[in-house]
């Protein structure tokens, strides 16, 4: 049989395959793209998160600066009344005006800047206390000085309650710029360490990005590599098959020629011992001329079935056997077959009989079936014993299959060798050859044409208790793959 | 009875021959295909043993002749065969008017009972 041990593609597989091959290829390579994307992103809100820090590092200067103002303000409203009082220098109050008239936009101005934070909104609400208290103060010292009790303005002086109030409201200023810059420590260290992020993140992305696009290219180069050794082997293997199609060709048309070339002469030869034995035709025979007459005309038939089993073999092999199912009735088909067996029986004077009790209608090859019946019953009377011989046919109908049975009390078959004996050329024992002939073909043929029509032929045997070959034919002339196949 | 043998191995014709004409039987030999249809188209036949496998001109040739004249009807044609020739090749001769076929080898008188002699 051809049997090639590859597999030949078919152009939709190969599209296939080279499908499944591009997806994996276009997904792979999106893995080293979403990566630089995600290290674009991260980078991306990382600049925007520290652009931010940026501007809350200027609010926090922002803050302090205007404390200091706030500082200079108070300074300018201390010293303006203080001198103005020791010295009674109109002058001098213009500092003192001015730090009241700034101060006051000042503190505004903090209150609005740190309005989203607590502490220093409390902190601004006593530095105003403090702040409106020192006002109260000095403008009262430069009133006192303005109506003349100078006496009472340096008294209050004296009293050191300014200086206090004035180091309340440092403190006051220290407390919020301590404020400050706690936070500005704090948003320094979060933008440090966002900055860290980033680079762990581009770096650790670009790296797996790199790693990820070394890995597919490596694979696709690989699996280029593959597919074109696929499609080399693919090539050498249809120019294989092509080859080996050929041979099949030439053994087909050689064992054709080899067929007419033998039948030919064993036509000649037939007919003429078939003339020799027909008393009158030309001439007639003694005895002893009858025999040898007899024994060329069974060679005869012998050589005639070994050159038809060849050739039923060698058309299997090639498939080349053809079958005509039809609708028959079983039961008419085994009586035809004790008819056409019952000669050969009476020679060795073996009892046969048909056991089939139902009747029975099949639709499948009746001439097939009956070759594998001709080629069971051969071996079975070969292996039935001289004058107490006993074969028995049998068909019955079960579960949509017809089984067939061939049994006889012949020598039976040892277990290990039942397995072979479908195989070609394969005989029993060596030393049955030149007793039984046949070319050891007979069971292959048989499973081949049983196979071929959707059946399965197996056998039961016991050394000295007899053989029985079994065999199975779907009912409805359809096997069971047959019938998947048309689902 | 007149049968035509149309056969290209001498032995087959020469055998057969001398067994037909010992049954009694007027037996007219032909080697080759073309001789034979010419023979068939000239002369009226009880039968005629048609060999397939004939070099130059074969049965099937023999036959679609034939069948392109319409001269099968008038004839009862046996083919005769010994090549791997397939069941289908088969059926379609006979559907073209050829009257049965016989697989060589075979015993005479199997032979005799289709010419139905």
């Amino acid at each position: 049989m051809l049997t090639v041990g590859f597999v030949i593609l078919t152009s939709t597989e190969k599209a296939r395959i080279k499908k499944i091959n591009t997806k994996l290829i276009i997904i792979v390579s999106m893995l080293p793209i979403i990566s630089f994307g995600t290290v674009g992103i991260t980078s991306y809100y990382e600049i925007t998160g520290f652009n931010e820090d940026q501007k809350w590092t200027q609010h926090t200067h922002q803050v302090i600066e205007q404390s200091d103002a706030i500082e200079k303000s108070m300074l300018n409203i201390e010293t303006g009344s203080r001198g103005y009082v020791i010295t009674g220098n109109p002058a001098l109050l213009e500092p003192f005006n001015s730090g009241i008239s700034q101060v006051k936009s000042q503190i505004d101005s903090i209150r609005t800047l740190t309005a989203d934070n607590p502490i220093e909104q409390s902190n601004i609400e006593k530095l105003t206390t403090a702040i409106e208290e020192k006002i109260k103060i000095s403008s009262n010292m430069v009133n006192l000085t303005e109506i003349g009790d100078v006496a009472s303005a340096v008294k209050d002086i004296n009293s050191l309650k300014g200086k206090r109030t004035m180091d309340e409201i440092r403190q006051d200023i220290n407390n919020i710029k301590n404020e400050e810059n706690n936070l500005l420590i704090k948003r320094a260290d979060l933008t440090q360490s966002a900055a860290q992020n980033t680079v762990y993140v581009i770096i650790l992305g670009s790296l797996i990005a790199i790693a990820i696009t070394g890995i597919t290219t490596f694979t696709t180069y690989r699996k280029i590599q593959q597919n074109n050794k696929f499609e080399r082997d693919n090539i050498k293997l249809h120019l294989e098959t092509e080859k080996l199609k050929e041979i099949d060709k030439i053994k087909g048309e050689l064992s054709a020629m080899v067929s007419h070339e033998l039948k030919t002469p064993l036509v000649v030869i037939g007919g003429y011992a078939e003339m020799l034995r027909e008393e009158g035709v030309i001439g007639n025979l003694n005895k002893e001329q009858r025999d040898a007459v007899d024994t060329i005309n069974s060679q005869v038939t012998k050589l005639e079935r070994l050159i038809s089993d060849v050739l039923d073999a060698q058309k299997m092999d090639l498939k080349r056997m053809k079958y005509n199912k039809k609708q028959f009735e079983v039961d008419k088909f085994m009586d035809e077959q004790i008819h056409i067996h019952s000669k050969i029986m009476d020679d060795k004077k073996t009892h046969f009989n048909n056991s089939t009790s139902e009747k029975i209608r099949l639709v499948s090859d009746p001439d097939r079936l009956s070759q594998v019946f001709a080629n069971l019953i051969k071996n079975a009377v070969d292996f039935v014993p001289v004058n107490d011989g006993s074969i028995e046919i049998n068909a019955q109908n079960k579960n949509g299959q017809v089984i067939f049975y061939v049994k006889d009390n012949g020598s039976g078959i040892p277990k290990e060798k039942q397995e072979d004996l479908f195989k070609k050329f394969y005989q029993i024992d060596s030393s049955l050859k030149r007793s039984h002939g046949g070319t050891g073909l007979g069971l292959v043929i048989c499973k081949g044409i049983v196979e071929a029509l959707g059946g399965k032929i197996w056998i039961e045997s016991e050394v000295g208790k007899g053989t029985t070959i079994w065999f199975s034919i779907p009912a409805n002339g359809i096997s069971q793959a047959e019938s998947d196949e048309h689902t | 009875m007149k049968i035509l043998l149309i056969d290209d191995n001498d032995s087959i014709t020469e055998m057969l021959s001398k067994y037909l004409r010992i049954k009694g039987h007027e037996c007219i030999v032909s080697n080759d295909g073309r001789n034979g249809l010419t023979l068939i188209e000239q002369e009226k036949f009880h039968a005629v043993l048609l060999d397939l496998a004939m070099p130059d001109f074969t049965g099937i040739e023999v036959i679609e002749h034939l069948h392109k004249s319409g001269k099968m009807k008038n004839n009862k044609i046996i083919l005769f065969t010994a090549s791997s020739i397939t069941d289908e090749q088969i059926q379609d001769l006979i559907k073209k008017g050829a009257h049965s076929c016989i697989k060589k080898p075979v015993r005479l008188e199997v032979l005799l009972k289709s010419i139905g002699a």
